[in-house]
């Protein structure tokens, strides 16, 4: 009797055993969930009227890539929905400058390993010392490798108000300040214009200050859909003291020429010289 | 003499990379004609129906995108509509040999008839050269081709985006818009929009 309770007890465990061991193999075989996400923020504790960061975190399995405000031919952008607190405010989404996915001859703008999009948010001046609120967001994405899986999450993060001068930085701070220097952003001792002539639109860059950056590679990720056909060739070229970059206008903009270019140049080199900074927002009309 | 021929060399070469660049079928083109075998193992050429309105509808069923417009029936239901009007309507995969979404002819049979969607026919196009000369980026990727062979729309089969469900019903439909309007005689006021969707598995 006891035999046989021994040998149903092991069988029980090798059966156990081998379901789990097949679960991990499977998940292993479509490496899903291929993105994790959460909420981050910068700093430990909030303090009345006084901005702080907050961010959507997503870490895409190997090989796996998420997509930027414009995904390019195919993808999907990222989609974050702030669920706030009476009285807190977010401001606008930022991204990071992306990255060009060319898998053959389709050309897509996304992140890999892992990003941060981020959130500024402003706290009002009602805060009370150890009051404590969360702030919730829905995001939505779409990852692709060689398939594409679309995911979701609800997630919330807990923030407590200090009134604290010091000591609030919390183990993300760094990423942030990383993150931060990957957003476009203006450098007035450059001065940029664009004009269209038949199917091209062309981007003149024009250095105004001896600080600014010997341009050596320029890439433009456009922000707007229908302007610039994403897999022509983007040529670079230097004349005198002037870049200029010639793009392609996309064919849905043939008949409705896109009025302003707006979107992300980045120069491998940088823009000013000491500054870690590649992307260089561009807003400025077709002409 | 000699410097003459560099020159018609150069002009040559530039004309070729010319026709190159126009590669690409754009609209108000006469559409690339083309042969392919259909899941049948049938071959339909684009000129077997000159006189007709055609849609080309880039697929592949295992694409969150395509699948959000044939689990709310929206494709097979623009494939009756349409097709009952006598429009030929040809679903095209171009998803290359152990890629997403290619299947051999047997198992797409299957596949079309779990789908219930009735196109004209599902044509097959593994190593992708219609795909290519259409431009064909994502799936879907609608083209619409007129009686005359011009091609009169290209883009995405509608205005939103995503791959939820929900969306259908909000959206609008540019291939809806661009056929009713050229059976109607008028031009195609949208007739070139930028598709949405996975990546064509080339």
């Amino acid at each position: 009797m006891n035999w046989v309770v021994g040998v149903t007890r092991v069988f029980l465990l090798w059966l156990a055993f081998a379901v789990a061991w097949q679960g991990e193999v499977s998940a292993t075989v479509d490496e899903y969930p291929p993105v994790e996400a959460e909420l981050v923020s910068e700093v430990l504790s909030v303090r009345p009227e006084e901005p702080f960061w907050v961010a959507l975190h997503l870490k895409m399995g190997k090989g796996w890539h998420t997509y930027w405000i414009n995904p390019g031919e195919g993808g999907l952008a990222t989609k974050v929905e702030w669920r706030l607190p009476d009285g807190i405010e977010a401001g606008p989404l930022q991204w990071p400058y992306p990255v060009k996915f060319e898998t053959a001859g389709i050309v897509n703008y996304g992140y890999e390993g892992e990003i941060l999009l981020l959130s500024e948010m402003k706290a009002p001046a009602s805060l009370k010392d150890g009051d404590s609120f969360k702030i919730g967001a829905r995001a939505e994405w779409l990852a692709c490798k060689k398939i594409c899986i679309p995911g979701n999450a609800e997630l919330k993060i807990k923030f407590v108000v200090r009134d604290l001068n010091s000591g609030r930085r919390n183990r993300w701070a760094e990423t942030f300040d990383k993150i931060r220097t990957e957003l476009p952003s203006d450098f007035p001792g450059w001065k940029v214009g664009a004009n269209a002539e038949g199917r091209k639109i062309r981007v003149l860059l024009e250095p105004s200050v001896r600080s600014a950056a010997r341009l050596k590679e320029v890439y433009f990720f456009a922000e707007d859909k229908a302007v610039i056909d994403y897999s022509a060739a983007q040529k670079f070229l230097k004349k005198g003291n002037v870049y200029y970059l010639s793009l392609v206008k996309a064919e849905a903009a043939a008949k409705k020429a896109p009025s302003r270019l707006r979107g992300v140049l980045v120069s491998q080199t940088g823009w000013e010289k000491g500054r870690p900074e590649k992307a260089l927002k561009v807003d400025v009309p077709i002409q | 003499m000699k410097r003459y021929s560099v020159l018609i060399m150069s002009l040559v070469l530039f004309l070729g990379c010319g026709t190159v660049y126009s590669d690409v079928a754009a609209v108000g083109d006469q559409a690339p004609d083309f042969a392919l075998r259909d899941i049948f193992k049938k071959e339909h050429a684009l000129s077997d129906y000159g006189g007709k309105f055609v849609v080309l509808e880039w697929t592949n069923y295992d694409c969150p995108f395509v699948r959000k417009h044939y689990d709310s029936r929206n494709m097979q239901n623009l494939q009756q509509t349409y097709g009952d009007k006598g429009i030929i309507w040809l679903s095209i995969n171009s998803s290359a040999p152990g890629k997403q979404g290619h299947y051999g002819s047997e198992t797409w049979i299957e596949l079309v008839d779990q789908e219930k969607a009735s196109p004209a026919a599902v044509l097959l196009d593994p190593d992708g050269t219609v795909g290519r000369r259409y431009g064909a980026k994502t799936t879907p990727h609608i083209f619409v081709i007129n009686p005359e062979g011009i091609l009169i729309y290209k883009g995405a089969i509608d205005d939103k985006p995503s791959t939820n469900v929900t969306d259908v019903k909000t959206a609008k439909n540019y291939l809806t818009a661009a056929l009713d309007e050229a059976m109607a005689g008028q031009a195609v006021s949208n007739a070139a929009t930028e598709p949405y969707g996975c990546s064509v598995k080339y």
